[in-house]
């Protein structure tokens, strides 16, 4: 069976059953390269789950979404609600461990099936190299992307060379958490996952701030980062509190920066690395190298990877009477 | 009206002449997002491969934020009206008619927004009619077209290595008289003009924009909705590049004793946007607040205006990070389903 023969059969069998109230996958989407998150509820359209190189984005943040929303019906009864399912990557996994950390819902509430991924097709490369009014279609065939273009003819474009660049330097490819699991663990790249920080590390500070400036400076505030981020999901977010206001409300350069820097800064340590934020922006800043910073700092800081044990204590959200205080007045 | 013929290679000469009249001149260049209106500095124009900007030309008009009046102890003082006089060259068919439609808004029926209306009477669209559409563009299914002319000051067709350049207001007429360049007779721009109805006829309307207006309005309580907004994540991409949405927040920003009044774009997809002073949200799902969106566009800007919103230009369909297409929710809804 393919995964997604597999991943429809669990689907189904966990409607049917009535283990679970809904599965959340993903569904063909009306684009070529592109599949969409989607809530199965009924075993009948367990049929319409997919699974492919364009699986992208990340489900977690639709579990606790669910389970809010759940949690706010007038007749919701938590003795009879069904487990909320989700087709989980390696980081959607990590997600929802944070979740779980984070007490914002417990074990039972959610079924995991867990599926080992290749790393995900990156559309918009594709689009370059063919050109946005060339791209009819477009499907992976083994080691290429096959394109069909609106002049009728076939480009076979090599897969290795049209990745999602975080995907691609991921190194997290075990699955933390898992009730079922499809697929098989890809070998992990022999590339350094922390390459692209050093690389900025590695420049003076100021070369660094203009580049943070320059390209923060293209934010249109849309908050599509924020909104795809697991790890944002505060009921009110800093960046719109109005009294006080911690920053302006738009797109004066001092505020762009302040929100992203800040946004990150709280997603430290608890950052899955899906790179949803950087996949999201229509502006296309570059927001993982500031998650990836964070992440490699609290590596090294705290000996602490986010999302990859339950039973791990955050560092950033426990104390111990011998921490350092280095940095504290 | 006028219209002119401009080679290719002497295109450059032709926004540097725009420049030497004092229009600051703007013209689609690679960014780092896609494309963007980038300051002409002179210079090669490099087209290739140019179909739409990332963000719309929406900023020219309505910039995403703007002062409005600053205020102190003594106070307060307008903002100055925004002057010099601009030209934005290779604008598309799709986002020339959204200025006119927010033109509706901010210009018709008593209220006049000063601050819009300067730049827009400030700014020369030269609108590039379009040869090669995406398999995202839509708008022959919403009353555009590859070479529509609404909103536009000048419309160029690119006819063998030229543009063909006709006025399409008085606005560009004015333009086209200061800039010395070959007139062209009617039956040369009518030449260059049917070109493009070929490609209309290749862009297969999605629906018939009449039949469709009253079933989404019957169908406001359709499951559809629900499962079409189901994996929206409530973020503002296809409202800030949509060429034609055109709702903003206002906003004083300050010290005890002096400040300033903001105005920025504001998006109807965010659970802000409706939310109360007392915490009740009449939008508080996001179905209802997309289904808003997509009404807006389809049916209630045309109770108020006789016209539709959207433009077709796709941008949010590409701009959506989790795929919600506005072309498949008018279609199902419409459908009953």
């Amino acid at each position: 069976m393919t995964v997604q023969e597999d991943i429809r059969k669990k689907a189904r069998e966990l409607l049917e059953g009535g283990e679970a109230e809904v599965v959340i996958g993903f569904e063909e989407g009306t684009l070529p390269l592109t599949a969409r998150p989607t809530l199965v509820r009924d075993a009948a359209r367990a049929d319409r789950l997919v699974w492919n190189r364009y699986c992208a984005p990340g489900l977690a943040r639709y579990v606790l979404e669910y389970v809010r929303d759940r949690r706010k019906g007038r007749d919701f009864d938590a003795a009879k609600a069904g487990k909320v399912a989700v087709v989980a990557k390696p980081c959607d996994a990590r997600a929802l461990v944070t979740y779980l950390q984070e007490n914002q819902f417990a074990r039972d509430d959610i079924y995991v099936i867990g599926v080992h991924c290749a790393p995900m097709v990156d559309r918009n490369k594709v689009i370059e190299a063919v050109g946005a009014y060339r791209l009819e279609g477009a499907d992976v065939d083994g080691d290429a992307v096959v394109v069909a273009t609106t002049d009728y003819s076939e480009e076979r474009l090599p897969l290795g060379e049209y990745l999602d660049a975080g995907c691609a330097a991921c190194a997290r490819l075990e699955l933390p958490l898992a009730d079922a699991t499809f697929g098989e663990p890809a070998p992990p790249p022999e590339a350094d996952p922390y390459a692209l920080v050093r690389e900025h590390e590695a420049r003076p500070s100021e070369e660094r701030w203009a580049w943070i400036t320059e390209e923060l400076g293209r934010c249109i505030r849309c908050y599509a980062c924020r909104q795809v981020c697991p790890a944002c999901y505060c009921e009110e977010c800093f960046a719109e509190q109005r009294n006080p206001a911690w920053i302006g409300p738009a797109t004066a350069p001092e505020d762009l920066v302040a929100f992203h820097l800040v946004r990150v800064f709280h997603t430290a340590g608890r950052c899955a690395e899906c790179g949803d934020c950087e996949r999201a922006c229509p502006m296309n800043i570059p927001l993982r190298v500031l998650s990836a910073k964070l992440a490699k700092d609290v590596e090294e800081k705290f000996g602490y990877v986010a999302g990859c044990n339950v039973e791990e204590a955050p560092p950033l959200a426990t104390y111990q009477p011998d921490d350092s205080n280095e940095g504290f007045m | 009206m006028a219209a002119v013929k401009v080679k290719m290679k002497d295109v450059p000469q032709f926004l540097e002449g725009a420049r030497a009249a004092g229009y600051g001149v703007f013209a689609p260049a690679r960014a780092p997002e896609g494309w963007a209106f980038a300051p002409y500095e002179g210079g090669p124009l490099k087209l290739d491969g140019y179909l739409l900007t990332t963000a719309s030309v929406k900023d020219f008009a309505l910039p995403q934020l703007e002062a409005l009046l600053s205020y102190d102890g003594d106070g307060g003082r307008p903002a100055p009206t925004p002057d010099g006089k601009r030209l934005v060259f290779g604008v598309r068919p799709c986002d020339a008619r959204a200025l006119a439609l927010v033109d509706r808004v901010y210009r018709d029926r008593g209220f006049r927004d000063t601050h819009y209306l300067a730049r827009r009477d400030n700014t020369v669209l030269v609108v590039l009619a379009c040869h090669q559409p995406a398999p995202t563009c839509f708008c022959t299914s919403v009353g555009g077209g590859p070479a529509d002319a609404t909103g536009a000051d000048v419309i160029a067709y690119e006819a063998a290595s030229a543009l063909v350049m006709e006025a399409a207001s008085p606005r560009g007429e004015e333009f086209l008289k200061t800039l010395p360049s070959a007139e062209v007779g009617a039956k040369e721009l009518e030449a260059a003009v049917k070109l493009y109805s070929d490609v209309a006829a290749e862009m297969k309307p999605l629906w018939d924009l009449d039949a469709v207006r009253p079933k989404l309005y019957e169908n406001f309580g359709a499951p559809a909705w629900e499962e079409i907004a189901s994996r929206c994540v409530s973020c503002g991409a296809c409202t800030f590049v949509c060429p034609s949405c055109h709702c903003f927040d206002v906003a004083d920003e300050g010290k005890h004793d002096r400040g300033v009044r903001l105005r920025f774009w504001d998006a109807c997809t965010q659970s802000l946007f409706t939310l109360h002073a007392s915490g009740h949200n009449p939008r508080e799902l996001k179905a209802a607040r997309y289904r808003q969106r997509v009404l807006h566009k389809f049916h209630y800007f045309y109770d108020n205006w006789g016209e539709n919103l959207c433009v077709g230009c796709g941008r949010c369909v590409v701009a959506c990070p989790v795929n919600v297409d506005i072309r498949e929710a008018v279609t199902t809804v419409a459908a009953g389903k």
